[in-house]
């Protein structure tokens, strides 16, 4: 009995290891390096594109968002430490919204900053009329195609659903571990093609599919999605950043591993992007996907924004 | 019951049961396990900062070393600190501080007074971690090599400032302390 029990386990991980034709990328260039400088970042956190390609980078420890061309020419700075409008608290993970503004989860101010695209203070989220916040500590956000937006909340181990006009509905998945719909440490969360949320689930290390609902849909992250740390191919070591680009493939910030593991939209790993020499990642914390596949990385260890390119 | 007024007599020779001390201590540092990532690092800012009277806050992610400082009057509370590492989910594994001020010989031992009338805290050699105090132990003998011992009784009654670095010690039953690695005197 013990006999077939193992061999039933091998046979699972061999399909978890299931042999999928591996793409290649090459590093294309980086941007930035450690400093408070135009153009330079201190522990960049989060990255968004938007429809016209320009960049948006969460500079953390300089309470500031960069946006950059394209090409990785710098435009404009915004923010500085504070809690007022305009004003930054550690900004993590942010997203451009389909109203094409700039959503920004504001870790240590408890709430989302909405920013236009060129940096002017829109509104807050998560704040209640006497100022409470309904976060502790937030550190992703998304928006679906019909304003819904999605916050993970760090410290709540869940993720707040609210309307277009920043009502609070609910509250998505469950403090907890292994089993599905439960989240340890939320870092981020991002809507895929089909408007469910895809959510790196940083302490479960594993990322998370659910409805706008949160009804659990699927898991990944090593056997059976139960998110056992590890470096082998389709585990993680803390997952805190996850993006998806036009084709549905999935791409993780593997942050422990020092890569990137982009996943078919089944789940199966199709490339790591890793890097050596002074074109490796060190601790990559959040990545993002423009409309031509270039795949941009927050390379938080380097203090700088990394730019890969898949090889023809 | 001897061993309850023992300790109660300590406690009260040495004018507080957990160090409570005042801006005189300079710097804190927190070793804590389990800071992999910045999630974490900045989660502990968030729980660490709204402590009355911390005032800055950095971190080596890679030594999971907190630094604190502190404001010139403020209350040093080892609870407050406890606590919040717990809330952010991180272990506290050592506490370290930097603190000032002039020895003095009290029945309990030498301690560092910080400031005038300010709160004391109990010496020990560093070697002394770990080690249980036993009721009927002199605390006086606890752990304070004859290096050491010879060192602070030289500034003992002086005015002289010391800078004293060292991890908190923590003996069951003697009031909280500070374990000496490094002594330095002031002016």
């Amino acid at each position: 009995m013990k006999h077939v029990i193992l061999g039933a386990v091998f046979l699972v991980v061999l399909a978890g290891c299931s042999a999928q034709e591996e793409e290649s990328y090459h590093f294309v260039r980086a941007i930035g390096g450690k400093g408070s400088e135009p153009g330079e970042f201190r522990e960049p956190i989060g990255i968004a594109t938007d429809h016209e390609g320009f960049l948006y980078i969460s500079d953390a420890g300089n309470h500031r968002i960069q946006k950059f061309s394209k090409n990785g020419e710098f435009i404009k700075g915004w923010g500085k430490k504070g809690s007022g409008k305009g004003e930054l608290n550690r900004p993590m993970h942010l997203t451009h919204g389909p109203d094409g503004n700039l959503y920004v989860a504001e870790y240590l101010n408890d709430r989302i900053q909405v920013f236009d695209s060129e940096g002017n203070f829109i509104r807050f989220i998560g704040l209640k009329p006497d100022g409470e916040s309904t976060f502790d500590a937030p550190g992703g956000v998304a928006v679906d195609s019909k304003g819904f937006v999605y916050v993970a909340d760090f410290y709540h181990h869940q993720i707040q659903k609210f309307d277009a006009a920043g009502k609070l509905l609910d509250a998505l998945g469950n403090p907890g571990r292994i089993w599905p719909g439960n989240l340890h440490y939320p870092t981020d969360v991002e809507i895929d093609g089909e408007g469910n949320l895809l959510i790196a689930d940083a302490y479960n290390n594993r990322i998370q599919k659910m409805t706008d609902e949160g009804k659990p849909l699927a898991k990944w992250g090593g056997l059976l999605g139960f998110g056992i740390p590890s470096a082998f191919k389709g585990y993680f070591k803390v997952a805190t950043g996850i993006a998806q680009d036009d084709e549905g493939n999935i791409y993780v910030a593997d942050f422990d591993n020092d890569r990137i593991q982009k996943l078919s939209p089944n789940g199966g790993v199709t490339a790591i992007l890793k890097g050596s020499g002074n074109e490796s990642l060190k601790y990559p914390t959040d990545v993002a996907v423009d409309h031509e596949g270039n795949v941009w990385i927050v390379d938080f260890g380097h203090n700088r924004i990394v730019l890969y390119a898949k090889n023809k | 019951m001897r061993r309850f007024i023992a300790v109660l007599v300590i406690a009260i020779l040495m004018g507080t049961s957990i160090p409570r001390a005042n801006a005189d201590v300079e710097e804190v540092i927190l070793q804590v396990d389990g800071l992999a990532c910045p999630f974490c690092a900045y989660g502990l800012e968030k729980k660490m900062m709204p402590i009355k009277g911390v005032k800055s806050y950095d971190v080596d992610m890679g030594e999971g070393k907190v630094y604190l400082g502190l404001d010139k009057d403020a209350k040093l509370d080892l609870e407050a600190f406890r606590k919040g590492v717990k809330e952010a989910g991180f272990t506290l594994r050592d506490v370290y501080l930097h603190a000032k001020g002039t020895i003095e010989k009290t029945d309990a031992g030498f301690a560092l007074v910080l400031g005038p009338g300010g709160d004391r805290l109990l010496l020990f050699e560093k070697e002394a971690m770990g080690k249980k105090y036993h009721q009927g132990d002199d605390p006086k003998n606890l752990g304070l090599g004859q290096e050491l011992a010879r060192q602070l009784e030289e500034h003992t009654g002086s005015k002289k400032e010391v800078r004293i670095e060292g991890p908190v010690h923590e003996h069951e039953g003697l009031p909280a302390g500070l374990a000496v690695e490094k002594i330095e005197t002031l002016g």
